[in-house]
Formats: structure tokens, sequence, C-alpha cells
């Protein structure tokens, strides 16, 4: 019999993917929050664990995730650092061991009651990450902001969006409002002033996470994270946001991507049959096209596998970015998240070029 | 283990064997990295119930629950399985000769990824122990 | 050919105070005289929008209006009609269950009892032990064919709060209808308060699958299995996606919520319904491709949506080009195999359709 050596699963015995991929979801953190302290002023040093507060608290007390940290077992460095901190193994279970050409760090923040403290953070988040973009060309940044606080977000635009490699800026999924409100317009002016896309991701506190209360389970928490994007996204279209800000670019992350499409159908009947309430320059599902990206996972898995590449097809094969969301549990891998085989071209389209158009990736 | 190229996770569950591919059916993660648990069951909501301590292996990525005795995956078993092994246990003298090498057409079919939906079927190998010599059947 | 078209969701809302008066018992109307309280005026359907309502349509109707603009012209054969009152809106429990016992006695008299061909959902108040009280007050009348909800409950419905709820319907063999609105405090999304109307009604569907995804990890479906589950008028091309997420989350996640024993898309085709308006599909294509990813040609029921504006004066209220073996079924067979050909009063058409089929 065959001599037994040690060893798991070596890198290349994965089927390498030939595409050069773009990750548009991967999530980089110093090694604990403390760390973080290191880019603040003196007098915030220390407040995340004595004082801050969140709204509501956050939900990651509230609904035991399916891992710690909601990460991979695999991912989590041995010394106890967070996930995602380690840069080793991120090029080892992520970048290297498939072809990643970039992948798009996401920071979200979401203690956001305190503005001035906020503020600090969203800074800090953003001064760390440099580190990383320094050690690693692979990867490129998402401005992280104060986002309840509009002209202090601005403000961090303006100041981070210097350094090119921040390709966008961060806002979570759940906020106080819905995004589209008036008090979030000083965000999206920073961002066209830019050319930044404004990135929704998975995450966020500040209302009973249903128009009905709060769930009991992660299972509710979890799934239920595509429908406050759903909301957002409708906010967004029927406050008109896109007519006052017509280059304004918008990602939602994080949510999958089957929803989008009926979710533009109700827009549509509703704005026909309900008159009176806003005035639109087109109907909701035109400004789609020009104004909506989402990334790929939690990849759907319809029932019927062979309905896929339709549904693909249906919301647009531009309209799609590839993204792990290394390194948490419910994680992507580039070879095999998708359920069915799609046609190449619509692959290479959703596993980079659509990223690169929207992000300008590659280009000196 | 790495045996013939592949991934091998060998668990000693009190005193009895089992052996797995160390790659989850669903997309490819380090399956046996994964922690072994007990299985749960419930009557109705809030019941709670605890049987076969560490006889379920979860892929450490999606969750996903694997019967270290059956390969089967709890919630398809019929559909969803992850590849086992023989593992005996013999004295050094009598370990068994070499078997021959698993059809290269099986490896390459769990590769590609499917057509038509899903096939998640995985390998699971028997294991059984002998004093210090784990045996390991890859046939 | 005998036909039949069951309209499973029709508005007959309550026009005034002064129409629920004579219903509701004297400490009621005597607070309500002293208060000048004229019960709950929350705008599911704000007043005043006329778009909301077909402009050829009556608001506020009789039910001879109603025959005149619907069962005759429509050719219906057994409307389910919705008064949708807030009675919910009432934070008072015991106004609450006044207010809904009155709005059910309302509908039984000026409407059930005037038209065979009408039958009734019956509204219950937010406090659960009483909606079980006015639940079984109200068993043996069979004209009314489910308990209706509105889908904006305080908390989510398949929370164990609402378990008694669920097993009276159950024991009863009344579906739970969840319809559109909602009195609940609170943001009707989960992301904040919308300025606008519209965001909130598109909003209300995912108001509905979060509703979904309460009921089923909450054991509903598991501890009550006769339980049938209607969503009314918050449309239904939203729920694939809905059912293959929920699919996904309890393959990782089954050890949380281990009463479920099978995939949560099993469970949602095998126990809920939907109405047919709005239809948000476009064109027919999308409407039959979204039945298709539903896996099942059961779960539609037809319905008007009267008289809200849900298809122009001259419109079919389904397209005429949707494959006929699926409008059959949408037109009337998964309603009867919902509600029962006895309790819709369709037990001798059905079985002279058998006869005409066989």
């Amino acid at each position: 019999m065959s001599v037994i050596t040690p060893g798991r699963e070596a890198p290349s015995a994965r089927r390498k993917e030939q595409l050069a991929i773009v990750d548009c979801d991967v999530h980089t953190f110093p090694p604990t929050m403390g760390a973080l302290d290191a880019y603040m002023p003196q007098r915030w040093r220390g407040y995340a664990s004595t004082l801050a507060r969140g709204y509501s608290g956050s939900t990651l007390g509230k609904y035991p995730r399916v891992a710690w940290i909601g990460s991979r077992h695999d991912a989590r460095p041995a010394d106890g650092s967070l996930p995602g901190s380690d840069l080793g193994m991120i090029r080892e279970q992520l970048l290297d061991m498939w072809n990643i050409e970039y992948a798009v760090m996401t920071p979200v923040y979401a203690m956001q009651t305190n503005f001035d403290y906020a503020a600090v953070v969203a800074r800090a988040f953003n001064d760390w990450q440099l580190e990383f973009l320094d050690a690693e060309p692979r990867l490129r940044g998402s401005i992280t902001i104060s986002y309840e606080d509009g002209p202090a977000a601005a403000a961090e635009i303006r100041r981070a969006a210097a350094d090119k490699r921040f390709v966008q800026v961060l806002a979570a999924a759940r906020t106080l409002e819905p995004l589209g409100r008036r008090k979030y317009w000083p965000i999206y002016e920073a961002c066209v002033e830019h050319g930044l896309p404004i990135a929704f991701h998975y995450g966020g506190q500040g209302n009973p996470t249903t128009g009905a209360g709060w769930p009991y389970y992660y299972f509710e928490d979890h799934g239920g994270m595509s429908m406050s994007l759903a909301t957002q996204a409708t906010s967004f279209v029927f406050e008109g946001v896109l007519d006052r800000f017509p280059t304004l670019k918008v990602v939602l992350v994080e949510g999958g991507f089957a929803w989008i499409k009926p979710l533009f159908w109700r827009m549509d009947k509703a704005y026909d049959t309900i008159r009176g309430d806003v005035q639109l320059q087109r109907k909701p599902s035109e400004y789609f096209r020009d104004h909506f990206w989402l990334t790929t996972q939690p990849m759907e898995e319809p029932t019927n596998a062979k309905q896929f590449p339709e549904i693909i097809a249906d919301i647009g094969a531009d309209k799609l970015m590839f993204a792990s969301d290394y390194p948490h549990w419910d994680f992507d891998a580039p070879d095999m998240a998708f359920p069915a085989r799609i046609d190449d071209a619509v692959k290479r389209r959703i596993m980079g070029d659509n990223a690169r158009a929207l992000y300008g990736l590659g280009v000196a | 283990m790495t045996v013939e190229g592949r991934s091998i996770g060998v668990f000693n569950v009190d005193g009895e064997y089992f052996a797995v591919r160390n790659r989850c059916p669903h997309e490819g993660g380090p399956l046996c990295a994964g922690p072994t648990t007990m299985h749960v069951v419930s009557e109705r909501p809030g019941h709670y119930e605890w049987t076969r301590a560490g006889e379920i292996l979860r892929c450490p990525w999606h969750g996903w629950e694997f019967d270290l005795r059956t390969g089967e995956c709890w919630f398809d078993p019929t559909g969803v399985r992850v590849r086992r092994y023989e593992v005996g246990v013999s004295p050094g003298s009598a370990i068994a000769p070499p078997q021959p090498p698993v059809n290269a057409g099986d490896v390459r079919a769990e590769d590609e990824p499917a057509q038509d939906g899903r096939s998640y079927v995985a390998e699971t190998y028997t294991v059984s122990v002998d004093e210090e010599y784990v045996v390991l059947e890859m046939g | 050919m005998t036909h039949m078209l069951i309209d499973t969701d029709v508005h007959v809302p309550i026009p005034s105070f002064e129409a629920l008066r004579p219903y509701l018992p004297g400490h009621v109307t005597d607070y309500c005289a002293f208060t000048g309280y004229l019960g709950p005026d929350d705008a599911w359907y704000p007043r005043g929008a006329a778009s909301l309502t077909r402009a050829d349509w009556t608001d506020n109707g009789g039910v001879e209006d109603l025959r005149r603009e619907l069962l005759d012209p429509f050719d219906i054969t057994v409307a389910i009609l919705n008064c949708a009152y807030p009675a919910d809106g009432v934070m008072n429990p015991d106004f609450s269950a006044a207010f809904a016992r009155a709005a059910n006695d309302w509908l039984a008299e000026e409407w059930l009892s005037r038209d065979p061909r009408l039958r009734g959902s019956l509204i219950v108040p937010n406090d659960v032990d009483f909606a079980v009280a006015e639940i079984e007050h109200r068993a043996g009348d069979e004209r009314f064919v489910q308990v209706i909800v509105p889908v904006r409950t305080q908390m989510p419905i398949g929370r164990r709060t609402y378990h008694p709820l669920w097993r009276a319907a159950a024991e009863h063999g009344l579906p739970v209808a969840l319809c559109f609105g909602g009195s609940a405090p609170g943001p009707p999304t989960g992301t904040g308060f919308p300025s606008l109307y519209l965001e909130e009604y598109v909003g209300m569907a995912e108001v509905c699958q979060t509703q979904l995804m309460s009921i089923i990890s909450g054991g509903v479906l598991d501890l009550y299995p006769s339980t049938r589950i209607v969503c009314v008028e918050c449309g239904w091309a939203w729920l694939p996606p809905v059912t293959w997420r929920m699919d996904k989350e309890w393959k990782g996640m089954r050890r949380e919520i281990p009463w479920v024993d099978r995939l949560p898309s099993d469970y949602v085709r095998q126990h809920v319904r939907l109405t047919l308006q709005p239809i948000d599909a476009p064109t027919t294509d999308d409407f039959v491709k979204t039945i298709a990813q539903m896996g099942s040609d059961d779960m539609v029921l037809f319905s008007t949506d009267y008289p809200h504006a849900r298809f122009r004066a001259g419109e079919p209220p389904m397209p005429a080009d949707v494959p006929e073996a699926l409008a059959t079924k949408i037109r009337a067979t998964n309603a009867i195999a919902l509600y029962g050909a006895s309790r819709l009063g369709v037990r001798e058409l059905t079985a002279t359709l058998e006869q005409e089929a066989s």
C-alpha cells in the first residue's frame, strides 16, 4: 500500500482557474479590534472596549453564527488572531490558491451612534488598509465611512480618495434610515466627485431586521439580509437619488442576486399604478442597468440547477461580480461555487471583466 | 494524510476508526478540518436532542453535516455523500497487498463541475486499526 | 362547459365608524363617543390615493356595486372578502378584540348573508389569546374560510407567542392568510422608515418573505402539519429566490432549527399559497417562468384584488395566453384544494366538472 504522509489537499490539486479572477468581497482585518487603536488619537484608544455604543446592540451577539466570528474553521490563524488578519493565510488560502488578480477588501463598520468616534474608526480602518495595500499589490480597498453622519462621511471620502487603490466607498446594508434618504446624500455627492461607486454590504444595525420585528434565528438574520438590500435598492430608486446623481454607481454586496429581477418588476408595477408619490425621470427598471451591480456570494442554488443560466441571463451577465467573502463560513470557492455550467463568455464577465470595468482595475 | 495524491482524514471515535476524503462535495472545502460533533435531532421547536457523540463531521466552510459511519450528508443521504475508505487494524505481517488504483474516470467526474445540477458523491474509505498499523483500503 | 372562477382577494372596506357602530359593544361606543375616537385609522391603503382604486370601480360600495362591477361581469363563482380593518392598530387589547369582533359581525351581516357567492376572511385582534377566542367564536360559521392577519405583525409570526393562533386555525381547518398591511409600531422595513408609500408598498413583499422564514424556522409547520398559509396581495414573483436562499441556509444551519427536517422549499410548496394580484411579472413568459421556478403549479390562486387598480378596464385579470392547464388551476382548482369545495359552496359544481372531464 501507499506511503502515508501527513498533509492536506495541496493547492495544485484544486482545479486552478485559468481565468484571472477579481474577488469583490474579502474581509481583511487587524489581528484584534484593539490593534486599530494605533491608528486613532490617544483620546479614543480603548473606547471600543469601554463606552462605545451601537444601535440596538449588534446582531453579532444576538444570533450565534455557524462559526466563530462567522468564519471558516480553517481560516483561523493559529495564534488566535482574527480571521483575515494573516496576509500569509490570505495568500495561501485565497490569492494563490486560485488565480486571483485583484481582491477588494470590505471592512464593514457598523457601530455608528457616536458620530465623533465613528469618524475616528472609519479613518483608522482606512489608514490600516494602507498597510495591506502596500504589502500585497493584488489587494484593493474600500473607503470605510461613518455613514450615519453624512458630512463627516463625505469628508473622509475626500480624504481617502486620493489613493487610487481605494476602489469604492463602503456602507452597511442595514442603516438607521433607508439609504435613499437625504441625510445620506452628502456621501453620494462625494462619491460622484471622485468617481467612486458606493457599496452596501451585509451588516449594519439600527432597526429590527424585518418590517415585523426581530427574528429568533441566525437562519432568519442571515437570510434576511437580502431583503434588507432589497428595501435599500427600493429607497434608492424612489427617493430620486439616481436622478440627483446620474453618474452614481451602487454595488449590493453579499446578498446573492436572484431577487433583484422580481424586485425591479415590482417597483415598475407599483410606480405605474401608484401616482402622486414621486415623479422620477425614468421608470425604476431603467435605473438598474446603469446604476446597480451585485456580487455573487452567497451564490444562488436554484432547486433545479438547469434554471441557473437563465437567471443570470435575465439579470444580465454584465451586472454580476464574483465574490468569495473569504474568510467567512459562507465562502464561495471560485472553482466550485457555480451550481451549473455557464457559458465561458458569461463566466469571464462575472469572474473579472465586470469588476475590472466598474473599478477601473488594470488601467494605468 | 495524503494517499495516492488524495487527502484523507482518519478519525478515531471511541476506538472505532473512520476515514473520509478530505474534500467536501459541496464546494471542495477541507472537510476533515471541520469539527466532529454529536448528532442533533428534534421532535418539536425548542427540543434539541444530542446523540452519537463525535460521529458527525461538519464541513468547516458551510457547516454541512456528514455521518462518519456512512459518509452520507445528513440533509440528503442519497444525493450527497463523501467517499469513505475502509480502514482496518492488522498486524504488520498481514497488511493487505496494494490495491489497484481508483478508476481515473471517477476522480475526473468529481473534479468537473456538473453539467446539470450537482452530483455530490464523494469518497469514503473504510478504516481499521491493529496494534500500530492503520490500514487504509483504497480500492 | 362548467366554468369556475374563485376570486380569493376582494376588498370591502368598512366605510366609516358609523357603519361599524351598531356592531360594537356599548362600553366601547360610549368610550368612543366621549373621546371622539373613530377607531384605528391606519392607512394600509391611503384614502384619497385615487390611483389605488380603479377609476371605474366604486370605493366603499355595497353588495349591488360588487355584483354589478365584479361578480356578474367576471362570472365569479365565489369571492373571498377581506375588509382589511386595522383592528390590530388599537393597542388596548380589549378594544382591539371588540373592533375585530365588530368587523367580522359587520362582514357577516352586510355581505356574507346577502349573496351566496360571498365568503369571508376572519379579522383577529392583536392579542393572541383574544385572536384564538375570535377563531373559536366563529368556528361554526363556515362562510368564514380563513383567518386573516396583516403581514406586518408586531413580532415575526413564527414565534412561539403566536403558536396558539396557528394551532387554533389548524384545529378548525382554517388557512391563515397574511395580507398586505399591518399597523405594528416600528418601521415597515428592516432598514428604517421609508419616506414614501411606494417604498412601503414594494417593501411589503420583503415583509412577507421574512415572515415565511419565521414560520418555517419557528417550526409552525412541524407542530401543526395541516397548516395552510395564504399570502394575500403580497405578490409572488419574489418567491423562488427566497426558497432557494432558505434551502441554502438550512443545509448548513440545520442544527440551529433541527425540528425543520426537510428542505424549506418543500415546506413552502406544500403549505403556502399566494393570491394572483399583484402580478409583478411583466410578461406572460416571465409569469410562466416564475411558476416553473417555484416548482409547482398548485400555488397561485386567482384574484382580482377588486377594487384596486391591478389591471386596466377591458384587460383580463390574468394574461389570456397563460397555458390553459396552469390557468385552470389558478382560476379555481388550487383554491378548491385549499379551502375545500364544501366550505366554498361549490361541491356540486366541482362534481359536475369532474364528470365533464371524465
